[in-house]
């Protein structure tokens, strides 16, 4: 009987010892914030949030595309591309500002259809909770800097599974549910395309 | 916003290297800004935030510093409008630039410096009802006509501000959803003033205005608009461009000069925002990196 109990606590203690080896190991491939633990690596994501967040004010940036082009906000993105747990439990916070938060979402934007369709799912999840705002919903659902992505994929299931679902919420703007189904019929990527093409050149 | 202060007093970057303004100096730079900011005068007496019908000011003439500040006129293309020579308005020592407290510029080679006490963006929000003191005085040494131009688009562009119409993910005119929009908002408040820049892009079925980028180079025309020359300064109702060449294909960004050494247009909130002048191309600790071409100014002569 004890060497039963000694063998069940070696076992749980293994267990235990490969769940939190897992935690603490999963990111470390190639992140400077590898050897954090899981709380450490969310403090550490949390930080560089508020700080950009206070050197975009310290310098009055102008564009939201001067973000792309700042070190420590790529690194923002690696780490959400990384782990996009770390956003959603950033935005499931009530504690951060909304340019906080914006800035957590912008920085999603590097992520894999399967990525996004699946942040986006839990943002929707989010807000039936009210935890983020409609807005902050919308703005998952069109990142801003890879918003292309979804209309050249429209094609795809997961794309348009994610798309359907969000066209029939009631806390998704009209304006944007229209444009969600010119998404899903093609027409959309064919007008953005010839957007693009005559926006900015003279054809006249 | 925050409620707490944001600005790293040691925070310092980097500009060496860079020069974004085409012109002989930086206008927001102006010793006088430094000091009146620290005098503190007291407001100018309750001016309303919303746009008013222009005062019947007198143009002080010669009586007002800076008026006469210098105005070479040397366009960097030779092209843009025209020649650029007459009063250039606001000189170095013209203080309308620092009435109400305006922050204190560091000159650093087109790029302002933000103060260590106070983000600017803060204190350009806290100053909205400065524009019409700033923009009474500023227009002094002008034509009347272009002057009322001028004052027209910082009016219609102030009252903007906030407004989430231009929004990266609204349709506004033939700009549907997520779609860049900065471009638009300054046709749009120039139009509305009567200073239209024209449709040059697109068919003439579906045109569209000027982009960034062809705000910001100095050799594509845009009619009624011409290219600040060497030695001038840039004035409330003139337009700044900047082409940056970004990974997703945007090209630029373009704004409206604001008074108070401001810039109005789409910013980082993708709300109509006022700004001090600072960077386009934004926060890039290492100047190597940073992108983005020079500050092209515009203005409106007809």
């Amino acid at each position: 009987m004890p060497r039963t109990l000694i063998w069940l606590l070696l076992c749980s203690g293994c267990v235990f010892g490969c769940c939190t080896g897992a935690a603490a190991a999963g990111p470390s491939s190639g992140s400077e914030t590898g050897s954090l633990s899981e709380a450490g690596r969310y403090q550490a994501y949390a930080g560089n949030v508020i700080a950009l967040d206070r050197l975009d004010q310290a310098s009055l940036t102008v564009s939201v595309y001067s973000y792309l082009g700042s070190e420590r906000f790529q690194k923002l993105v690696d780490a959400s591309v990384e782990s996009p747990e770390l956003c959603i439990r950033f935005l499931s916070e009530k504690k951060y500002t909304e340019g906080q938060r914006r800035i957590a979402i912008l920085a999603m934007y590097k992520l894999s259809i399967d990525q996004y369709v699946s942040f986006v799912g839990n943002l929707a999840k989010l807000r039936d909770k009210a935890l983020i705002s409609p807005e902050e919903l919308q703005h998952a659902l069109f990142p801003r800097f890879s918003v292309d992505m979804i209309y050249e994929n429209y094609e795809d299931k997961r794309i348009r599974l994610l798309l359907g679902e969000m066209e029939a919420r009631d806390d998704i703007r009209p304006d944007l549910k229209s444009e969600i189904a010119r998404i899903l019929s093609g027409e959309a990527l064919e007008e953005r395309r010839r957007f693009y093409r005559e926006c900015c050149s003279v054809l006249h | 916003m925050p409620d707490y202060s944001l600005v790293p007093v040691d925070y310092q970057p980097d500009f060496g290297g860079y020069s974004l303004v085409p012109v002989d100096y930086d206008p927001f730079a102006a010793d006088g800004l430094a000091q009146q900011a620290q005098i503190q005068q007291p407001p100018t007496p309750a001016q309303p935030a919303q746009p008013q019908p222009q005062p019947q000011q007198p143009a002080t003439g010669a009586g007002q510093p800076g008026v006469t500040g210098p105005a070479t006129g040397n366009s960097p293309s030779g092209s843009g409008g025209g020649a650029g020579v007459g009063n250039a308005g606001i000189g170095p020592s013209n203080t309308t630039w620092a009435q109400g407290g305006a922050p204190a510029f560091t000159p650093l080679d087109g790029y302002a410096n933000p103060t260590p006490t106070e983000s600017l963006v803060n204190q350009a929000q806290k100053e909205p009802k400065k524009v019409q003191v700033d923009l009474v005085t500023a227009d002094s040494s002008a034509d009347r006509g272009s002057s009322d131009i001028h004052q027209k688009i910082v009016d219609r562009a102030s009252v903007q501000i906030g407004s989430g119409d231009w929004h990266f993910n609204v349709a506004k005119g033939n700009f549907g959803p997520n779609k860049d929009k900065c471009n638009l908002f300054v046709y749009d408040m120039l139009t509305d003033a009567g200073a239209s820049p024209g449709l040059p892009n697109g068919h003439w079925w579906n045109p569209y205005p000027p982009t960034a980028e062809n705000w910001a180079d100095p050799s594509f025309a845009i009619p009624g608009w011409r290219v600040l020359g060497s030695g001038e300064s840039p004035q409330p109702g003139d337009v700044v461009g900047q082409r940056i060449q970004w990974e997703n294909g945007a090209t630029g960004h373009v704004m409206i000069v604001g008074p108070n050494a401001t810039f109005i247009g789409v910013g980082t909130s993708e709300k109509i925002e006022s700004v001090a002048p600072k960077t386009m191309g934004g926060i890039y600790p290492d100047p190597k990196t940073r992108p983005g071409g020079l500050l092209v100014y515009r203005r409106y002569e007809h």
